[in-house]
């Protein structure tokens, strides 16, 4: 063949390589200034908060988007957002990426992936008006009217979240940090999920010294909602709850730990479930060097000895308290929690673990008396929940 | 705060009732009464969560009546097929990242804390739970790992 020939049939393939290729570095030169643009202008719009970062990135190959050091700082009620630049963010994350799967995509179908480097989020309690009753949550009228889409992945790594009690003199506030969570196959179709639940998984540290873990499974799409999970607590010194404790009763939990485990199901609407609290080795003291509240820490000390196990290196205030009832207004059985301290005390030691957790439930509704009877004998089990209301 | 009240109640309630004390031993950690027995279930139970240890394997939940309703469960272990936990063992076991004595074919902390290892040394959230990216790495498949609905089941077998 001729050397023109094939020149001839080679220029056209090679002139549209050439055409891809600018096109390819024409868009990544463009794109993230046009997505950095969008960014700003997207956050510009975000009512009540004013939004700022330092770099966004887009990826075409494995396609993505990432954003550093972003900020989300609150403004206030007729303030302006200028006004609040040098004011502490609501939410900081030092990295997020978002990720689509190409795979996914080419079978026509969204498949995106978050993950959050070191986020730190500040939770802060608002009373609201009382409003009329509660429905339960129904997420999945709502998913119904977003694109078909699942988010396989939410993974935080290194977060930090300060839960916060806005209105109190002394501001309260609870701090979890080294915050490792990992949910996934959150589905916006049932299809999607391919008969599997959505779950929650994380593991943090509550304050300076309290081992937390989370679990949650759930599945979006029932009406209500229902889900499954456990958390628990471990090891909490009863110091760092000074700031809860003492502005009421000007009393401290100077020694002891603090452990806390629940275990909850919610189906069709209906909540079963418990909570055990354990208090291991508390010591309580005054605050203030006043009478009343040296009798008060006294007595208080003195009770807490009383109701204790009196387990040496345990010494645990310990019971179940049930849950029952509707998922929108649980009922909170005090009466079988009493009842478990004293048969913490008295009878049976409660363990510092998920054993027992929900109580039993009696088959029909007991007395108090009947309930007291039970909680002192040994071959009984911990206090049943008694049935809900119906 | 209510708890010097409530704990004065109880006070009060007990010494009422003539309650005698009976504890003597040494609490023998997790699982165990103070008395070092697991706690009591309730006369006429069976299966009752007393008999679970700390790290049980937590209740499922019986699916909705939605046909593609997918297994709930409480806690991590709960969603795991039969023999599930064992392959993850084994797989940690090979890494290094668990003693091969403690393959107890239990989600118990010495498993809870080599899994955080590896997804820690594997850039993942170090939740000391299994999840599909972590199986995955661990060279296993979420199909063989993790229950779905028996319709799903049947179609992943097909």
């Amino acid at each position: 063949m001729p050397r023109s020939k094939i020149g001839k049939g080679l220029r056209i393939p090679l002139v549209a390589a050439g055409i891809l290729l600018l096109l390819v570095i024409v868009v990544r030169l463009i794109l993230d200034p046009l997505a950095t643009h969008e960014t700003r202008q997207a956050l510009n719009q975000m009512e009540g908060f004013r939004g700022d970062f330092e770099r966004v990135h887009v990826t075409l190959f494995s396609p993505g988007y990432d954003i550093t050091r972003l900020k989300l700082i609150e403004v206030p009620a007729g303030a302006e957002k200028s006004d609040v630049a040098d004011r502490e963010p609501l939410v900081y994350v030092e990295h997020a990426h978002l990720g689509i799967s190409w795979r996914e995509l080419l079978h026509l179908r969204v498949m995106a992936s978050l993950r959050l480097v070191e986020p730190k989020i500040t939770i802060t309690q608002k009373k609201s008006a009382a409003s009329g009753e509660k429905k339960a949550p129904d997420l999945s009228e709502q998913l119904q009217k977003v694109t078909a889409l699942k988010v396989d992945r939410i993974e935080i790594l290194g977060g930090e979240i300060l839960f916060r009690e806005g209105s109190a003199p002394h501001r309260q506030q609870l701090w979890v940090h080294h915050l490792e969570l990992a949910a996934q196959n959150l589905a916006t179709r049932p299809g999607l999920a391919n008969g599997r639940p959505a779950t929650v998984s994380a593991h943090g540290v509550v304050g300076h010294s309290g081992d937390l873990d989370l679990f949650v499974s759930a599945d979006p799409f029932s009406s209500p909602l229902s889900f499954a999970g456990q958390l628990s607590e471990k090891g909490l010194r009863a110091a760092e709850l000074y700031e809860f404790i003492e502005p009421k009763t000007h009393l401290q939990a100077s020694k002891g730990t603090i452990d806390v485990f629940a275990e909850f199901v919610s189906k069709e609407g209906m909540l079963t479930g418990g909570v055990k609290p354990v208090l291991k080795n508390i010591e309580v003291g005054p605050t203030e060097a006043g009478i009343w509240d040296r009798m008060k820490a006294w007595l208080a000390d003195k009770a807490v000895k009383i109701a204790s196990d009196r387990v040496p290196d345990r010494n645990a205030v310990a019971t179940t308290v049930p849950l029952k009832g509707k998922l929108t207004d649980p009922d909170i059985q005090l009466w079988p929690a009493v009842l478990g301290v004293m048969r913490n005390a008295f009878v049976q030691g409660l363990t510092s673990g998920f054993a027992n957790l929900p109580p039993p439930t009696a088959d029909k509704k007991e007395g108090a008396l009947a309930q007291a009877k039970n909680a002192i004998k040994k071959d009984q089990g911990p206090p049943k929940a008694q049935p809900p209301k119906s | 705060m209510r708890s010097p009240t409530l704990i004065l109640g109880l006070l009060l309630a007990a010494t009422a009732l003539g309650c005698a004390h009976t504890h003597t031993a040494g609490d023998r950690g997790s699982g165990t009464t103070a008395e070092g027995r697991p706690e009591s279930p309730a006369k006429g139970e069976k299966g009752n969560s007393a008999d679970r240890p700390a790290h049980h394997a937590g209740a499922t939940v019986t699916p909705g009546t939605r046909a593609d309703a997918p297994p709930l469960a409480t806690s991590p272990a709960g969603l795991l097929k039969p023999d599930a936990v064992e392959a993850i063992q084994e797989k940690l076991a090979s890494r290094g990242d668990l003693s091969d004595k403690r393959e107890s074919g239990k989600l118990d902390p010495p498993t809870r804390e080599a899994l955080r290892e590896f997804q820690r040394k594997n850039n993942l959230p170090a939740t000391g739970m299994p999840d599909d990216l972590t199986v995955q790495k661990l060279g296993l498949e979420p199909g063989q790992i993790f229950r779905a609905t028996t319709k799903n089941q049947n179609e992943a077998t097909r």
